[in-house]
């Protein structure tokens, strides 16, 4: 019998037999909005392509999927081991910039940086002109490499409030930009599998779902590669934690920031 | 006091890296007055030091606190507030050469005007000989660091191929943990050590870490690497070949 990952206790396993009413659940916030996006991909000067160097042959990955799993080196082992907790958007519909942020987190982590949780709703609300409103990673992504992001110790993470936009939390945010990311193309899995496979977290789009989540490991059932998200919903998964298979793993948005400040 | 700080710093163009070529010698001080300076801060006309040693100079003043600031780029100031008595400067030259450093100090809200002295730098070893070129051999390069206890960063290319053994190094859990568990804290409890892209911006980190960085970077020709600080040296190593060999290597600095 060939080799299978196994998985967290809790984990939920999605594909094309799970019902609506379940990945579409009312008590959880959304709101992607790839069809408000304006720029094609690869239209954006700041975030070239994926470098097709980087890229790893399919007959590679099992073998390096079974070795991350056996030296617990993938994203979900440092979150896990080092306790950087998911994301909560709550009832907001910021998705979009929970997943890209939480990218950030990851990668302070990975950098062995103090752990600073960031807050979404900081750039979101910004975005947004302060309203609620669904949007896309890469919009979310361009703004904190612009902007940074504010700390949850100073604007709560679901706060799309006026009161928290002063100056000097902006001062601060900008020790939490990214400087160095790239963009997958549009559904491609290969992509996808070969910055994870390298430790770089990837914000996914799912326009199915209309959610965005955090890309994380790669896991290998019954003879293929699946997806590990983060999600940004409470309670869901294990710690956060959960398996997409078949074309729902496939995401209609994937940007990879790969090197954060550092502060 | 802070304007006069960052005019004084904008004359600094350019922070060349640093090496040790020999035993470090105690510097030569002539006692003779430096140029400007007045009746609130002097310091010395001339001090001799070697390439890559630290070179210690002390203002005379009977104020409590003096600003330094090298006036030539390749002398480099070790951070001040690294010493109880802000009128001592230690500082260090990578090649030779004479440098300006420049002190000054206020009293009364009255700031002194600026006293120089200059920072002759000779060559390593025991007489004048070549100059030593301008990169690392091969092997391990000593950088003398201003602080005690073990650091370390790891420094890569994210945007280049790496294999798959050198992934499973800079990602490692393992060495994470001896990590965590072996280098000095920082002032926020963060374990000492990171791992950081070859372009990653410092200038909001820690000076501890900017100043590390500052003179690990221009030795950096070979990628990945890591830098082990241990006591008041850093080596730069490249690295090892697998997992267990890094975790070797860092053993021998983390008893």
């Amino acid at each position: 019998m060939g080799f299978t990952s196994k998985l967290y206790p809790n984990e939920p396993i999605w594909d094309e037999s799970t019902p609506d009413r379940v990945t579409h659940a009312s008590e959880f916030g959304r709101g992607l909005r790839l069809d408000l996006r304006s720029t094609p991909f690869g239209d954006i000067p700041c975030a070239p392509a994926f470098p097709q160097e980087l890229l790893i042959p399919e007959s590679d990955v099992e073998g390096w999927i079974k070795e991350k799993e056996e030296r617990q080196n993938r994203i979900s082992d440092h979150c896990n081991k080092f306790g950087l907790p998911h994301k909560d958007q709550a009832q907001t519909n910021y998705c979009w910039i929970n997943a890209p942020v939480h990218c950030v987190e990851i990668i302070r982590l990975l950098q062995h940086q103090q752990m600073v949780i960031l807050s979404p709703a900081s750039c979101g609300a910004k975005i947004k002109g302060f309203r609620n409103q669904g949007g896309w990673g890469q919009e979310g992504l361009e703004y904190i490499v612009e902007n940074g992001v504010v700390p949850v110790s100073m604007w709560p993470a679901n706060a799309i409030d006026r009161q928290y936009d002063k100056p000097e939390f902006w001062a601060e945010a900008k020790k939490y930009r990214v400087t160095e990311w790239m963009e997958c193309r549009p559904r491609s899995w290969i992509e996808l599998v070969s910055c994870l496979l390298r430790n770089i977290p990837v914000a996914v789009g799912y326009n199915w779902w209309s959610h965005e989540v955090t890309a994380c490991d790669v896991v290998w059932i019954d003879g293929t590669s699946e997806l590990r998200i983060r999600n940004s919903w409470k309670g869901w998964g294990e710690n956060g934690f959960g398996i997409l298979r078949g074309s729902k793993k496939l995401a209609d948005d994937q940007v990879a920031p790969r090197v954060a400040m550092a502060a | 006091m802070s304007w006069l700080r960052e005019c004084v710093c904008a004359l600094i163009v350019a922070l060349p890296f640093f090496t040790v070529q020999g035993p470090p010698k105690q510097p030569e001080v002539v006692v003779t007055r430096g140029a400007g300076g007045d009746s609130l801060i002097q310091l010395p006309s001339k001090v001799i030091g070697v390439a890559g040693a630290p070179i210690e100079i002390k203002a005379e003043t009977t104020c409590e606190y003096v600003e330094w600031f090298p006036l030539d780029p390749g002398l480099h100031c070790v951070r001040p507030e690294l010493f109880k008595d802000s009128r001592l400067a230690v500082v260090f030259a990578p090649v030779k050469g004479e440098y300006r450093l420049a002190a000054w100090t206020a009293l009364n809200n009255k700031p002194s005007k600026l006293a120089v002295v200059i920072v002759a730098v000779a060559p390593p070893g025991p007489g004048p000989g070549p100059d030593p070129g301008p990169g690392p051999g091969p092997g391990p390069t000593p950088i003398p660091v201003p602080v005690d206890g073990l650091r370390v960063i790891f420094v890569y290319e994210s945007a280049s191929k790496l294999s798959r053994e050198q992934l499973n190094i800079l990602n490692s859990t393992k060495i994470a943990e001896y990590l965590n568990s072996k280098t000095v804290k920082d002032q926020d409890g963060q374990p000492g050590w990171r791992t950081w892209d070859k372009d990653v911006d410092v200038q909001f980190a820690p000076q501890l870490w900017k100043d590390l960085w500052a003179s690990t970077k221009p030795q950096l020709s070979n990628l990945p690497a890591l830098l082990i600080v241990s006591g008041k040296k850093g080596e730069v190593f490249p690295l090892p070949a697998t997992e267990s060999e890094t975790i070797a290597l860092l053993q021998k600095y983390g008893k």
